[in-house]
């Protein structure tokens, strides 16, 4: 009897834990939304697509004025027309990218069924890149970023859509993430989560620390001290080297698990790539 | 039981470090480099330790011993407390997680 029931219960026990799971990252973005709303009771959440310029007035001034004349522009221009450039075997990215192209970039990084891995934009555009015979683009490197740069100006006004699908891999995938954001690495002891939720809003050395709400939102990003446009595995690597880890490889699994969980964070909010930052 | 064997293997490293103050530079720097190998493999590896283990390195190819043995000992500590860090890691981050 007892044998029957615990057969009946450990089924029923995976499946509810199971559902949980699924149910877990609409969880865990409403609550960073309702942490963020609790720490800034005045700021507006879609308004953390700006990054600490959404909490910092004097900060914002600054910066709009720079915004007069983007420094990324010539990336966009670029981008374009690199983008319009046929490919080896005569097709486009457009072809590749599909109907909706070149805005596209409200559904990456996604989940890609057939590697059970996540497929992040720039990896999109070197597999078309690939399958048209043509070399991959380094992933650091100026010409994916003037592509990045169009496709997000082009994709500018859209809303993140990312979908974390029934799929124990997908999952995986953002747990994994999940827990890289939350992990503390390096010899300085932090997390991205230390910064971004524990002292978020305040001031370390002359920076404002900002909310992981929007962080995807704007990127690839013209960073004054980059003196060049460059993509958010570049910030991610700065990141992990400022706290004195070793950072990984731009694109490697973990980033991009990473990108997965911080982009699924920002879901529904509006694109505004690409954009200045110091 | 369980509790026994995570108390024992949390004093490894130091009575790792105890026998590697006694060893030559040489093993120090081996012992080091494993640890650090083993800390980068679990994507905690820290920026300091393969400079140290650089400059130990170069200090033992100096003929300067001292030297080369205080580098070698500040690589291994700082090997170890990254290897920790992993280890520490895999269940404290879940601590953090907004609205847990």
């Amino acid at each position: 009897m007892l044998r029957t029931f615990s057969h009946r219960i450990y089924p029923a026990l995976i499946l509810a834990v199971s559902a949980t799971a699924i149910a877990s990252p609409e969880e865990d973005r409403n609550a960073l939304r309702a942490f963020y709303e609790q720490r800034f009771p005045g700021i507006e959440l879609d308004a953390h697509v700006d990054g600490a310029y959404a909490l910092d007035a004097d900060k914002r001034d600054q910066w709009l004025e720079m915004e007069d004349f983007p420094p990324y522009e010539i990336a966009i221009d670029d981008g374009a027309d690199r983008y319009d450039e046929p490919l080896a075997d005569g097709s486009s990215y457009a072809d590749c990218l599909g109907n909706e192209a070149p805005v596209v970039k409200q559904y990456y990084p996604r989940f890609d069924p057939a590697s059970g891995e996540i497929e992040t934009l720039e990896q999109r555009i070197n597999s078309c890149r690939e399958a048209a015979g043509e070399e991959p683009l380094d992933y650091l490197g100026s010409e994916m970023s003037s592509l990045m740069a169009f496709i997000a100006y082009e994709s500018r006004g859209e809303r993140v859509a990312i979908e974390v699908p029934d799929d124990p891999r997908a999952q995986a995938a953002y747990e994994d993430g999940k827990e890289f954001f939350y992990t503390r690495r390096g010899q300085l002891n932090f997390a991205c989560s230390s910064c971004h939720v524990t002292m978020v809003g305040n001031a370390l050395r002359a920076e404002r620390l900002s909310a992981s709400l929007g962080h995807t939102t704007h990127w690839p990003v013209y960073r004054l001290k980059w003196k060049e446009v460059g993509p958010l595995h570049k910030r991610f690597i700065e990141c992990n080297s400022q706290v004195r880890a070793v950072p990984l490889e731009a694109q490697s699994e973990s980033y991009r698990n990473l990108e997965y969980f911080l982009t699924y964070m920002s879901n529904g909010m509006e694109l505004n790539g690409p954009a200045s930052r110091k | 039981m369980m509790k026994t064997v995570i108390r024992i293997s949390l004093l490894l490293p130091l009575s790792l470090s105890a026998l590697a103050a006694q060893a030559g530079p040489a093993e120090t720097l081996e012992r080091a480099s494993t640890i650090y190998e083993q800390a980068l493999a679990q994507e905690h590896g820290w920026s300091v330790t393969e400079p140290l283990i650089e400059e130990a390195r170069a200090a033992m190819a100096a003929g300067d011993e001292d030297r080369a043995q205080a580098l070698a000992d500040r690589a291994l500590l700082t090997a170890e407390q990254s290897l920790k860090q992993a280890q520490d890691e895999k269940d404290a981050w879940q601590a953090r997680v907004v609205g847990r």
